[in-house]
């Protein structure tokens, strides 16, 4: 059955503005300082067009996937019909400390650009006021609701279009020599790999939208078509901030600060245009990281209900239906990510982190997308991408060198983003080996015992 | 193909096992609680046979189980082959389990989606 066009409406808004939504968080802007740090204006908006033409591509598989496996908590189902248990959960704790480190950058740059504006609030306090807010608000169960959704991602995307647009069209310009254009062509084009790499970060979240179908009506067209607009539209908002700001400001400026759409509102408004960049921060930061934590924890909970994490992550408040267990424990990890990254001012080496381990699940998903067309020819697909077995092979192998790649992107630390990706990846196989040894027995669940899960529904 | 009698009957059996789920839990002394203020129609649907059974929970309990799908504001719908369906509403299968291995699948928000998961966990545990 047809939905009414109204609803239809309706039902595609929301899904784009979960992908758009998700992606455009306060670290966004860290990630432009970071390429402007290595390249001139005309470069960063070609890393920018390669990083959205790659998530472009990377999400019809992933819309294929969500297809077979419509309402599923994705990666882990995805990977684990391709590759099996042990695989699978190894991407789906590489996942979940991906949403640790990006969460952390994100609190980061929230804590940042509020005590720039409000400097009586600490960076500590201002970050992990968020995450207790956040944590907080989510134990409770108040959740926004489709429309808020809608509009917040709305708001978010006029401000942004409004910044970039309007730096575009003030007249004012830069007075100081752009520092990246120092460097040469030939240089700039060896950098532009690595600046691509972090630039995927820029659209990350665009497949968190594949477990929210309305109905299995919604895997045929709406979400396959929802993904790529969502990350279309923040390409193009990308596009035009950073075209703006280039206008207004020498790319020395902009890498000299992670926020640079503070001096940019400074130079467009004066102090009344810090009003409206804290304004656009709160936005990006509590819709990214209410998503962020929110996905996690569902996904925690899922994990924890397979008897893949001990019970207690899948304590739940029954009457009001929220994963309380998994919220304690991803609020905690997001507090701990956040102060190693505000204690040691490591922002944009955590970002690159994130880039590389999101780029890395990227890779999975390519590859288990590859195996599925092969092992599940036959199962029912109501959207199928249009390439086939080796565009997706190479997409994999694409993705996870540009996710290499991003180690780099972050010059001055470098071998520490490396060591921590290192680190992160021995954390995942070590997780996964510990999460199979609790059931006892691969690919089934365990024996029904007690949950706290049981005892919360009767408190 | 399945002819009209063997989908009346497997109709049936679906219709059977949600009957029961009904009464179990209007039956539960803990279940009222748990489904408080939370009151959707739940559409289940079996893929193989063809089989629709809406359950209509209000006011803390299973209204009434009808064939077919009940029109509501707020609905949630729950498709999987009957089989499957019937080890799940009968506490033989564990739902999250069905979900992950891409057997079942659960329209609704992510709060419908934990209540249904904690109305199996209240009723049997698993």
């Amino acid at each position: 059955m047809s939905s009414p066009p109204k609803r239809s409406a309706f039902e595609m808004a929301f899904y784009i503005s979960v992908c758009a939504g998700m992606a455009m968080g306060t670290s966004s802007f860290l990630i432009v300082a970071g390429a402007f740090e290595a390249l001139s204006a005309g470069f960063v908006l070609l890393a920018i067009v390669a990083a959205m033409t790659f998530c472009v591509l990377i999400s019809s598989p992933i819309a294929e996937m969500a297809a077979m496996f419509p309402s599923s908590p994705g990666v882990r189902t995805y990977v684990r019909q391709a590759y099996g248990d042990r695989v699978s959960l190894f991407v789906v704790f590489l996942y979940l400390l991906f949403v640790v480190v990006a969460a952390g950058a994100e609190a980061y740059m929230f804590g940042y650009v509020v005590r720039a504006i409000v400097p009586q609030i600490g960076m500590w306090v201002a970050a992990l006021a968020l995450i207790a807010l956040v944590a907080g608000v989510n134990w409770l169960g108040v959740t926004p609701s489709r429309r808020t959704q809608i509009l917040t991602t709305a708001i978010l995307s006029l401000g942004v279009l409004a910044f970039g647009g309007g730096a575009l069209v003030s007249g004012v310009t830069s007075a100081s020599a752009p520092a990246a254009a120092t460097l040469s062509t030939g240089e700039q084009l060896a950098a532009l790999p690595t600046v691509m790499g972090i630039c995927v970060f820029l659209f990350i979240g665009f497949e968190w939208v594949t477990p929210l179908g309305f109905g299995p009506d919604a895997y045929a067209r709406k979400i396959p078509l929802a993904m790529p607009a969502g990350i279309g539209l923040n390409g193009l908002l990308y596009l035009v901030f950073v075209a703006g700001i280039a206008q207004v400001m020498s790319p020395a400026e902009i890498s000299a600060t992670p926020a640079p759409q503070l001096p940019l509102a400074r130079k467009l408004l004066g102090d009344a245009g810090l009003g409206a960049a804290l304004a656009l921060c709160v936005f990006a930061t509590t819709s990214t990281f209410n998503a962020g934590v929110m996905g996690g924890a569902r996904l925690v909970y899922a994990l924890a209900r397979e008897r893949r994490l001990p019970a207690w992550c899948a304590y739940f408040h029954a009457e009001r239906g929220v994963p309380r267990g998994a919220i304690a424990l991803l609020a905690a990890l997001c507090a701990v990510s956040t102060a190693i990254i505000i204690a040691w001012d490591v922002q944009l080496a955590a970002a690159c982190l994130a880039s590389t381990l999101i780029c890395t699940v990227y890779a999975a998903l390519m590859a288990s997308a590859r195996k599925l067309r092969q092992t599940q020819a036959k199962r029912r697909r109501s959207f199928r991408a249009r390439f086939g077995e080796t565009p997706m092979l190479v997409l994999a192998i694409l993705v996870f060198g540009l996710g290499l790649a991003s180690i780099g992107a972050e010059p001055r630390q470098t071998l520490e983003v490396a060591a921590a990706t290192a680190a992160c990846g021995l954390a995942a196989v070590a997780l996964a080996r510990w999460s199979l040894g609790l059931s006892g027995k691969s690919g089934k669940a365990a024996p029904a015992k007690a949950s706290p899960a049981e005892d919360s529904a009767t408190t | 193909m399945t002819n009209p009698e063997q989908a009346m009957n497997e109709n049936t059996t679906l219709l059977t096992s949600l009957t029961g789920f009904a009464t179990r839990v209007n039956e539960h002394e803990r279940v009222p609680r748990l489904i408080k203020g939370w009151n959707p129609t739940v559409v289940v649907e079996a893929l193989d046979t063809g089989a629709i059974v809406s359950v209509v929970v209000r006011d803390s309990k299973v209204e009434r189980v009808v064939e077919g799908a009940q029109e509501d504001s707020h609905s949630i719908t729950v498709q999987g082959d009957e089989e499957l369906l019937t080890q799940i509403f009968e506490g033989v299968t564990n739902p999250a389990e069905a979900v992950l291995e891409g057997g079942l699948a659960v329209f609704g928000t992510a709060q419908d989606q934990t209540k249904l998961d904690a109305l199996t966990l209240v009723l049997w545990g698993i």
